[in-house]
């Protein structure tokens, strides 16, 4: 299934917290993988457990709360989870960069912009003061920040909200890292600012040939950047694919949810919106069957009870795989992969006479 | 009710709200906005951040004093600065559903007491009744009646947002301001919300201005749609019509960059991106206010400031010198 060029490879990460109300199992067997060059988007609603994913590659999870209880990220085939502070330093920053959705929290507000750049450089790259203050401005032209050299001696407060990410994006890139992990990068920003900051990171990946991971719950970015996307859902990876099989030939009910959920631009097919009823369910006794069961217009018997396996779907020319952890795709459910297009259509599957 | 006629609704006339921030610096947050709002319509108002929407939406309910310009409601002007008889009169009229469900809902009340907070305050109703009344709402929003006695923060951020709308319409007003209502909420959540609101429009005949910054979704859900910049309108016409086919520039480098859930057109599609930011509202130059960042700048922008034109054979205004 595996492609040649692999760059990271995630599989079954499991993490949980411990919190005053029990265990919270966030990341529930979560597999994926980047290429090289490529963009790689994570989507999913707030508590899927997609920024607990990446975070936990880059161990910026606290332990104890939180703890990897299974799984392994391969980074080039170098095992990166479970790795002391220290070691993680190489890690992080260094081969995997990463920004934050909200850039006035996540600079500090004590520092100027341009120390803050030249940290990782002394830090990861050795250089000396100087040349890191150097290296800082040209990282700031880099990102298209306008008189970069006045602008590296000014404070976060002094820098608008695009100007921030735009700096953000500098320390990521400072140490010319494999994979840039983009965490909401644009949430927080206006669409025309979302525009400039979407056509930088393209921009930069041209340039660099770095691999993205997009984490974003706006179906608009995935496609407007992603080649391959993992939709997450109550901890797991329900469906992933390339960016064309996730829009075109969507096969789990969650991700046909979400689409009907929102409004279609095509003036020739108005319709109404369809809201996926209920909430996710909670994890701290996550169910034992299917997350997405509760709330899915399809479930089964089996749905109920039993975890999905992930089924891989023929793909087409992308070569890339697509596949789909939902009981209606395994090799024993009732229904053929042609009539599956059922749930397309809005149709409700027959289940009475099914099961 | 005489409204049947070509009276609007809600009619804002050359509305200005400036906030003074000390040292002669003045904050042009709404300039001279005019927009009328038909009984039944619901108007979608989009713009950036601090393009003035929101203080536009607080101004026209009396939450802002007014700096100029006139709010008619059924054709009576409503007073400049209100005082609390004018809240007390018209609170029944017009109410407003907030962006944030966190932070709009009172912690240390119970949903009952949040809900029927309007009720008791503007109309005489026995507690008994209001108890009632609020078990009612409840379940009009798609909440339990039992919910009543538990805190805001017992609940889903859906669920918090359909508390603030059974406050905002226990009151039965006809005219609601919607700021932001879903922007906090995930996707598959804020379809349930729109869905919502789009029943209770139906069934009470209400009649919306809905601000908000998701353009997909105000096409969506709105009549009409009003696009907003740095304070002042910049193009107002039928929702669907200016969404295909914008005509004022910055509406067009707005719609052009906002990403469609469609990855071939997404591909297909050149990008739009303009260079710079919104400018400071502090102290507003002459000229039309996107003049700095406009694509298709003229040497009469940076001077004249552009008035709202109609269009010929076009249900459209729009304020830019190319129209003129």
């Amino acid at each position: 299934m595996t492609q040649a060029a692999e760059l990271l490879t995630v599989e079954n990460l499991n993490v949980e917290f411990d919190t005053y109300g029990g265990v919270v199992q966030a990341v529930r067997g979560v597999d994926f993988s980047v290429a090289a060059g490529e963009t790689l988007a994570i989507v999913g609603e707030s508590g899927c457990g997609k920024s607990v994913t990446v975070q936990s590659m880059m161990g910026l999870i606290p332990m104890p709360p939180g703890r990897i209880t299974q799984g392994s990220a391969r980074l080039r085939g170098q095992e990166i989870l479970g790795r002391s502070r220290l070691q993680g330093r190489e890690i992080r920053g260094a081969q995997i960069g990463m920004i934050f959705q909200d850039p006035m929290t996540a600079l500090n507000p004590t520092m100027t912009i341009g120390d803050q750049i030249a940290e990782p450089l002394q830090v990861h790259r050795g250089l000396s003061r100087a040349e890191a203050a150097r290296e800082a401005i040209r990282l700031l032209e880099v990102t298209r920040i306008p008189e970069a050299a006045t602008r590296a001696k000014q404070y976060p407060f002094e820098f608008s909200g695009g100007m921030l990410q735009r700096a953000m994006i500098a320390m990521a890139i400072a140490c010319k890292p494999e994979i840039l992990i983009a965490d909401e990068p644009t949430t927080a920003l206006d669409v025309t600012i979302q525009a400039q900051i979407l056509d930088l990171l393209q921009e930069l990946q041209r340039e660099t040939g770095m691999a993205i991971i997009l984490i974003t719950h706006d179906l608009g970015v995935v496609a407007r950047m992603a080649n391959s996307v993992a939709v997450m859902y109550a901890g797991k990876v329900v469906e992933r694919g390339s960016v064309d099989d996730i829009f075109y030939r969507s096969a789990h009910p969650y991700t046909l949810g979400l689409k009907a959920a929102m409004p279609s631009n095509d003036p020739t097919r108005e319709q109404s919106l369809q809201p996926i009823e209920g909430s996710p369910p909670d994890l701290f006794s996550p169910p034992p069957g299917c997350g997405y069961a509760p709330r899915c217009p399809h479930a089964m018997k089996v749905c109920q009870q039993q975890q999905p396996l992930e089924t891989a779907l023929s793909s087409a020319e992308t070569g890339r795989p697509h596949g789909s952890r939902c009981w209606l795709h395994d090799a024993d459910s009732p229904f053929k992969p042609a009539e599956l297009h059922f749930i397309e259509s809005g149709g409700e599957a027959e289940k009475g006479a099914i099961l | 009710m005489k409204t049947h006629g070509p009276t609007p609704l809600v009619e804002v006339r050359g509305l200005t709200r400036y906030f003074d921030v000390g040292r002669g610096r003045r904050v042009h947050a709404v300039d001279n906005v005019s927009l009328s709002v038909a009984e039944r319509e619901i108007v979608g108002l989009v713009g950036e951040s601090g393009s003035g929407k929101s203080t536009f939406g607080k101004t026209l309910l009396g939450l802002h004093d007014k700096t100029a310009g006139e709010v008619l409601f059924r054709g009576e002007v409503l007073p400049a600065k209100y005082r609390a008889a004018d809240y007390q009169r018209l609170a029944g009229n017009m109410q407003m559903i907030f962006q944030d469900p966190y932070s709009s809902l009172n912690p240390r009340m119970t949903v009952g007491e949040i809900v029927a907070e309007g009720l008791r305050l503007h109309t005489g109703v026995s507690n008994a009744m209001a108890r009632e009344r609020v078990a009612e709402w409840l379940g009009r929003v798609g909440l339990q009646p039992d919910h009543m006695s538990r805190y805001p923060h017992e609940f889903s951020g859906g669920q918090r947002q359909r508390i603030g709308i059974a406050r905002a319409l226990i009151l039965e007003p006809d005219f609601v301001v919607c700021d932001e209502p879903i922007s906090a909420l995930d996707v598959s959540v804020q379809a349930q919300v729109i869905n919502l609101l789009g029943e209770l429009k139906e069934s009470m005949g209400l009649t919306l201005l809905f601000i908000a910054h998701d353009l997909s979704m105000v096409r969506y859900v709105s009549d009409r749609m009003a696009v907003m910049y740095l304070g002042s309108l910049v193009e107002v016409g039928r929702a669907d019509e200016l969404y295909f086919d914008p005509k004022h520039p910055y509406t067009e480098v707005l719609i052009g960059s906002n990403p469609e859930p469609d990855p071939e057109l997404e591909r297909s599609r050149p990008s739009t991106a303009i260079q710079g930011e919104i400018p400071s509202p502090v102290n507003v130059p002459a000229g039309c206010r996107f003049a700095n960042r406009c694509p298709k700048v003229m040497e009469v922008c940076k001077s004249v400031t552009p008035q709202l034109i109609k269009l010929k054979d076009l249900d459209r205004e729009v304020a830019c010198h190319l129209y003129e």
